[in-house]
């Protein structure tokens, strides 16, 4: 492993201003990384070796001073908008689909100097949890090539973990950046609803998409979040309030802070080694000067169910502009319909048609009261009883996912119990929170273990702070990933 | 036939639900799919009718408004993009025009 | 007359086009025409990863007709998506409000067959206009998505009308009022004004409504009116010969004079509506409506009042003069300019309307100015010139534009008034009709006639009728 590849992001800024190193060869040695690795991980869908060099070349005539990611190479889940570039959201229905405009988040990272290097893999339109939905490729994870990545934004995920970036972004639904981050022993950060904008990020569920980074520490994770946050005019969903500085709290420690760990863990099925890391966890904040409580957190077996009715209605709609009229791959028919049947018949697969059909299922005449309106009352409960909650702790800690990576194929044809395994993130979704997950350690068989810390809307800079003292403690690069911490 | 929801109330996805609902998706199910659809389908709105056993009646919605704005767009045109741009993503177009197959009968249900 | 018999009830659905300067959801102008898809971006084309974002002039138009019509406005309105399939609608949703829109319960006054009513608005909200379909022969439909996005404001009505007449008069009266407000051009046959109509008929005195049915595609009042009769006399045929109406979606064929039923399986719509999630619900508060109320024009029926009132109109040339603001606006530049509101009223009754039906303009596009056509009637006015030649010289600004004192004196129209001129006449008048001279002076006071005459002839028209009146009475006294 070259030693360019290895600097975080603030080593990267201090070396860049000393002249010791340059953006070209930075970037060109992650390009090798890619070449080396990727045809064994299969992340990327992309890869823009030409305009990511000549990007390099530019921003070495520029003063890198004001540019948080002057010279940060950076993989976007093929979900996000780049002009004049493919945007295929892994379906086989826009594999030759050429956006004609940048997402908010791109201009925020070229203003922020970063170097957009390619497209990751990714469930197809962002919906799965192991990427194998994916029209292209099954990616797999770096710590065991039998097991999925997790999803949906999975080859985000394994580009980070296998050293290709040192950030990608991904989207969260319903855990899409976490539960991948979680598989992959790295960092994952989804913000506020409203946090970062969703231009030019194509919808899934419209309200509970974020967009979020993918990093291999707490400190890269929150340069790359006070780049992307902010109000966007071209989102009316983007919150008006400022985006809270993030990098200072890092440091700041847990003193004082009440922190909940959900009561009876072990009844949600969760494995044995999640369960002694969520304690170790516990046990850390406490000896740092947090107050730990177990809590009930209400609401979470209902919260599946509920993110599965208002997550496919509105998806059901979002994606019924893929019609093969203004854009996409047309397969033909004699009338219009059979043509618009061919081509989502044939254009989509199968976990995206059964999603679609299940969100036309819970809005259509006759079953909207008994499934989405009541949906829509129960996410109105979970968010009444979490503003409760938080107004007497300011942090959860708890596992992200109830289990470590699963293997390649091992759910594919089980809808159910793949929806199940969303279950610690989803519900975050649904009551529109802020949420990270770090690495903590990995099981007996190798694989990462992720611990997710959530906090109350718009108090990002909080969660940072148990985020950095849990990270420092755990130290999972320097214990399992020996040389990469330098 | 099956009773799954705790409720007594019979949900199981007939054949004929699962047509009404590919042709309002405007979804060609093949054959073998649609089987294992139905089936698929089936033990999904199963689980997501777990929901039925909420107590919501005595939930007053607030949220709601909460997340109202009246921050709006000011009225100034900005450009728009090339027809040639537009049209080149186009699977049917003339030049000047998308185009589609004859809409025949009532397409709009 | 079946008329009699049956009660029709009949609600309208109004569809009118803003005219803001961009789309509602978009920065993409919105102003009719331009080259097929030229006016497009990634929102109103419905590109993966676009969101809407409200233009708020819209919104402020949508809350002036609401405020003109007497509705409630909203506090919190809800926008929901409405899907259906269509080429022409990109998303294939619309954006529209349904249980939540922003204007509620409103109401306006017709007049119809001498009979003043009241018909309700049930809602009035905002939504986003569908692209243009163009169905080509043979195997092929064309879409251009310009029109994708312009805002609409959808005015529903109560079933509170009882005939054609009274649904052309609430029609008028709705494009009086988006004219007025300055928010639709209000034209029919561009479809920046589009009606749809729901037709029942119940017995006179029954309780129950009958089965409604649907007419679209109504492009003119001629056809608004057609239509609703035809659909009136139809069932009314079938009630009678004891059939059963059934629901239906019929188009006006203008062509053939007659209703035809949309092809297709009458199959229940199910447009699976619900909250948009990508625009928060809209807030509008007291301060939004002050806003909006604060450029509120005054309407139609007070402006016809203030007419009477202040320039002594009579009741119909005030309704005439404010069926249009811009004639009413003409009209009071003209009392501007002649500080003469009674000469200035009849001037643009006869005349200028005259003009505008013989030549098929509106007054926008009258080619004088209130102060060219002041400065015409101040001529008249001051004596300059008597109204016989005042119409010839406006004839001669319509044609050559040009300004009325200067066709006057190019065609040397100008009234002789000087005594020293017009006293030459008298005397060379006098001097050669002496025999009636002498019978005048012998009692034959019906002379004075003909010497004005003879004087007038002798001017080409230009004497002053009055000055030279004084002067033969003066000279044939003298002589005697």
């Amino acid at each position: 492993m070259s030693a360019l590849t290895d600097y975080s992001i603030s080593e990267l800024q201090r070396l860049y201003k000393k002249r010791e190193i340059g953006p070209v060869e930075v970037v060109k040695a992650y390009l090798q990384e890619i070449d080396l690795k990727d045809p064994l991980v299969r992340a990327f869908l992309e890869v823009f070796h030409e305009s990511a060099v000549m990007r390099a070349g530019e921003l070495e005539e520029m003063d890198p001073e004001g540019m948080p990611l002057y010279g940060v190479p950076v993989a976007l889940k093929d979900n996000i908008s780049v002009k004049d570039r493919l945007l295929t959201c892994g379906s086989a229905l826009l594999s030759q689909y050429t956006s004609p405009y940048d997402a908010t988040v791109v201009h925020k990272l070229i203003e922020a100097g970063a170097v957009i290097v390619g497209k990751t893999n990714l469930d197809e339109f962002a919906m799965g949890s192991s990427t194998e939905n994916s029209a292209f490729q099954v990616t797999r994870n770096p710590w065991d090539e039998e097991c999925t990545p997790g999803g949906s934004s999975g080859g985000s995920a394994a580009a980070v973990a296998s050293g290709m970036v040192p950030v990608a972004l991904g989207s969260d639904t319903g855990g899409s950046i976490r539960q991948p981050a979680a598989f992959c022993g790295i960092t994952g950060m989804k913000g506020t609803y409203g946090r970062v904008s969703r231009y030019g990020l194509v919808a899934f569920a419209s309200s509970l998409d974020q967009i979020g980074p993918l990093t291999r520490d707490i400190n890269d994770c929150a340069v790359v979040m006070e780049v992307l946050s902010g109000h966007d005019p071209k989102d009316s969903t983007t919150l008006e309030s400022p985006a809270p500085g993030l990098v200072q709290g890092i440091e700041e420690g847990v003193e004082g802070l009440k922190v909940a760990v959900p009561a009876g863990i072990a009844g949600w099925q969760v494995e044995q080694p999640i369960i002694e890391f969520q304690e170790e966890a516990a046990a850390v904040l406490q000896r740092e000067g947090a107050t730990v409580e177990a809590a009930g957190l209400p609401g979470m077996e209902m919260s599946i169910a509920c993110y599965y009715i208002l997550a496919t209605a509105e998806a059901s709609s979002n994606l019924a502009r893929y019609d093969g009229v203004r854009y996409g791959n047309r397969i033909e028919g004699a009338t219009l319909r059979e043509m618009y049947e061919n081509t989502r018949g044939k254009g989509f697969g199968e976990e995206v048609k059964r999603r679609i059909l299940l969100g036309t299922y819970v809005l259509s005449s006759g079953y909207y009261d008994a499934y989405y309106a009541r949906a829509l009352k129960v996410k109105s409960m979970i968010c009444e009883s979490y503003r409760k909650l938080f107004k007497k702790y300011d942090l959860i800690v708890m596992p992200t996912t109830p289990s470590t990576a699963f293997k390649i194929g091992e759910k594919s044809d089980d809808p159910v119990s793949m929806y199940h395994s969303d279950i610690f993130t989803a519900w975050v979704n649904i009551a529109g929170l802020p949420a990270v997950s770090i690495p903590a350690g990995i099981s007996a068989e190798g694989l990462p273990i992720g611990i997710q810390i959530i906090a109350s809307a718009g108090e990002e800079a909080k969660m940072l702070r148990a985020a950095g003292t849990l990270e420092r403690s755990f130290s999972f690069r320097r214990r399992y990933l020996p040389g990469a911490d330098s | 036939m099956q009773k799954r929801d705790g409720s007594g109330e019979i949900v199981s996805l007939s054949e004929k639900e699962l047509e009404h609902l590919k042709d309002l998706a405007r979804i060609r199910l093949d054959r073998d799919l649609r089987e294992k659809f139905r089936f698929q389908l089936d033990a999904v709105i199963g689980f997501v009718a777990e929901l039925k056993k909420v107590d919501i009646s005595k939930h007053k919605d607030t949220a709601e408004m909460q997340r109202g704005s009246s921050r709006l767009r000011a009225d100034e045109p900005e450009d728009s993009l090339s027809r040639k741009t537009v049209l080149e993503e186009a699977p049917g177009n003339n030049g000047r025009f998308f185009s589609v197959p004859p809409v025949i009968d009532n397409e709009n249900e | 007359m079946p008329a009699e018999k049956y009660k029709a009830v009949i609600g309208l659905e109004v569809h009118a086009q803003l005219n803001t300067s961009t789309k509602i959801f978009c920065a993409c102008r919105s102003e009719y025409g331009g080259e097929p898809n030229t006016r497009t971006c990634p929102v109103c084309l419905g590109l993966p990863g676009a969101l809407p974002v409200l233009n708020r002039e819209a919104v402020l138009k949508c809350i002036r007709l609401g405020l003109a019509l007497d509705c409630e406005i909203s506090f919190a309105s809800i926008f929901a998506r409405k899907n259906y399939f269509y080429p022409d609608c990109p998303k294939n949703y619309q954006i529209s409000m349904y249980d939540r829109p922003l204007c509620e319960n409103g109401s306006i006054d017709i007049e119809a067959d001498n009979n003043k009513r009241r018909i309700g608005i049930e809602r009035i909200h905002l939504e986003d206009d569908a692209g243009k379909l163009l169905h080509e022969k043979g195997d092929i439909s064309n879409i251009d998505f310009n029109r994708s996005g312009v805002p609409l404001v959808e005015i529903v009505t109560a079933p509170d009308i009882g005939s054609a007449a009274e649904a052309a008069a609430f029609l008028r009266s709705l494009r009086q009022y988006v004219r007025y407000l300055g928010i639709c051009d209000g034209d029919l046959e561009k479809g920046s004004l589009r009606c749809d109509v729901n037709i029942s008929l119940m017995l006179r005195g029954a309780r129950e409504l009958g089965t409604r049915t649907e007419i679209k595609n109504l492009n003119s009042f001629k056809a608004v009116r057609s239509g609703i009769e035809f659909e009136i006399e139809r069932q009314s045929s079938l009630l009678d010969a004891g059939k059963p109406i059934t629901q239906v979606t019929q188009l006006w064929d203008e062509g053939e004079k007659k209703l035809v039923a949309m092809r297709g399986k009458e199959e229940a719509h199910d447009y699976r509506y619900f909250p948009e999630p990508d625009l928060p619900p809209l807030i509008v508060d007291d301060r939004f409506v002050a806003e909006a109320a604060a450029d509120m024009p005054e309407l139609p029926g007070v402006k016809k009042q203030r007419f009477i009132d202040e320039y002594g109109l009579s009741e119909y040339d005030a309704g005439v003069l404010t069926v249009e603001k811009e004639l009413a606006d003409y009209f009071e530049s003209l009392v501007t300019e002649t500080s003469d509101p009674e000469s200035s009223c009849k001037w643009v009754m006869r005349e200028i309307l005259g003009q505008l039906k013989d030549t098929g303009i509106t007054i926008a596009e009258f080619s004088l100015s209130p102060r060219m056509t002041g400065e015409l009637l101040i001529l008249v006015k001051e004596g300059v010139i008597n109204l016989q030649a005042a119409g010839a010289v406006f004839s001669e600004m319509l044609s050559s534009g040009e300004a009325a004192c200067d066709i006057v004196k190019r065609m040397g129209l100008e009234q002789i008034s000087s005594s020293e001129e017009l006293g030459k006449m008298v005397d060379e008048v006098i001097a050669g009709h002496k025999e009636e001279v002498v019978r005048y002076q012998d009692g034959n006071l019906q002379l004075l006639g003909f010497f004005i005459g003879e004087a007038m002839k002798m001017s080409r028209g230009k004497a002053n009728p009055g000055i030279l009146n004084e002067l033969f009475k003066l000279r044939l006294h003298r002589r005697d």
